[in-house]
């Protein structure tokens, strides 16, 4: 908390002297401001309630349980998006759950459309995607976890990290 | 009496649709604009970072070096350098982001101010870093009673755009080698050497484009790019109903950017070659 204010507080008396004057990009002759670059989490991957010793998969295809990101951003925009994925769910008690994710747990979308029109990837590889007409690209995750046998109850969980870097500039 | 029948009936309708259609947006983060360009002129820039989803979010604001690279497979991607020293052209030592650190609460956004100090002594030419900005992930949601097993996976958001210092007099330019095309399977796949002249990385757009044998186009794509150093880059299109036989790919790079301000994009000369390429 410390370390936020000092530096919002530098910001503010640098500010005068050093962003002044803060001048306004021109944009394209057709006048439009080009759509920020946006990342949206819409679904996580939820696995539910699973039974020890019983692997549990989420198919890309499962749109209640597959994780769902959706990418906007500008018509055109060529993005390489990179998954870091977890090898193991942890609980709060610290017991560990592998996961995985295989060839097939990747879909990248351009549409959206209904059934889901794009193609498979394998989410340990990059993926480069042109942003299309619209500007948006979904791209849906699967995996399957491997409760052991036993297993103790509680709640597992671990992040999915998605990396979005623009490739145009 | 069966009005109001009907007009209950229709907001539930409505209701039930609505939970089903608009899933709660667990986390969003955007960055505008998706590249800053700073110069002596103007050392500074601001660059907007929003939320635009249903919970509140803490975001982080990282600048690192780096600039488009491809890999041996030709595949493009940010390389990294931790240390760049003299080697690159690097600007991180001396831009800095205020906040580094910023709340939003949900649809709010914040602006973050770049500052560039560049050395007196510094060199004409184009610097370059990355700004790196973080969007923590929300608790995961997994519900069940508390003696079963539940698992679910948060989703983290990175977003990776560039910054840009300029100083002096920047030029910039592309030349285009090496052309070759191969339709795999219902690809098609083009390798381009792409090499960066002047003093300054090339901002234009790659335009593709399969011809017949009467010359008349059948297909074309476009995709945005930046030339920093010398590639071999591979570009991959889908080939759909295209009929089997013999074409034509024609590659252009031209330096013209509706996603970048106008005045940012460095002129440069189209460039234009072409190479035949057999499908089916």
């Amino acid at each position: 908390m410390g370390k936020l204010t000092i530096a919002m507080l530098a910001a503010s008396v640098v500010a005068p002297g050093f962003f002044s004057p803060l001048r306004a990009q021109a944009f394209p002759a057709h006048g439009k401001m080009p759509p920020p670059l946006l990342a949206l989490a819409v679904n996580d991957l939820s696995f539910g309630t699973v039974l020890p010793g019983i692997p549990s998969s989420v198919t890309v295809r499962d749109p209640r349980h597959a994780g769902l990101f959706e990418i906007q951003g500008p018509a055109g925009a060529s993005v390489r998006i990179e998954f870091v994925l977890p090898t193991a769910l942890i609980s709060e008690q610290g017991a560990l759950m592998p996961i995985s994710f295989g060839p097939g747990d990747g879909f990248a979308d351009p549409s959206r459309g209904r059934p889901p029109r794009g193609h498979v990837f394998d989410p340990h590889a990059p993926v480069i995607e042109s942003l299309g007409p619209s500007g948006r690209l979904y791209v849906r995750i699967g995996g399957t976890v491997r409760p052991g046998r036993p297993q103790a109850s509680g709640t597992y969980s671990a992040t999915i990290s998605l990396t979005i870097f623009n490739l145009g500039s | 009496m069966r009005q109001r029948s009907r007009a209950a009936l229709r907001i539930a309708v409505v209701t039930v649709a609505s939970a089903v259609l608009l899933p709660a947006v667990i986390e969003a983060i955007y960055v505008t604009p998706t590249a800053v360009f700073m110069d002596d002129r103007t050392p500074s820039a601001q660059v907007t970072i929003g939320n635009s989803g249903d919970t509140p979010e803490e975001a982080t604001i990282e600048l690192k070096f780096g600039f488009p690279d491809v890999d041996s497979g030709g595949t493009p991607y940010i390389r990294f350098v931790d240390d760049p020293g003299s080697a690159f052209p690097s600007a991180t030592d001396w831009v800095r982001a205020f906040p580094q650190r910023v709340h939003l609460e949900p649809r709010s956004q914040q602006v973050v101010r770049l500052l560039a100090r560049p050395p007196a002594d510094l060199p004409e030419g184009e610097y370059w870093t990355r700004m790196i900005v973080t969007g923590s992930g929300a608790p995961v949601r997994v519900s069940g009673a508390d003696s079963v097993v539940r698992a679910g996976v948060n989703l983290v958001i990175r977003l990776v755009t560039s910054v840009t210092y300029r100083r002096g007099s920047v030029s910039t330019g592309v030349g285009l080698r090496a052309l070759s095309a191969e339709a795999e399977g219902d690809s098609l796949t083009v390798w381009a050497h792409m090499d960066r002249q002047g003093n300054a990385a090339y901002l234009g757009t790659a335009d593709i484009e399969l011809l017949d044998a009467g010359g008349a186009s059948v297909r074309r794509w476009s995709t945005a790019l930046g030339v920093y150093v010398p590639v071999r880059r591979r570009f991959s299109y889908p080939l759909d109903s295209i009929a089997p036989g013999d074409y034509r790919v024609r590659f252009r790079l031209r330096a013209e950017r509706p996603d970048l301000p106008a005045d940012r994009v460095l002129p440069a000369a189209t460039v234009t070659d072409s190479v035949a390429v057999r499908i089916g």
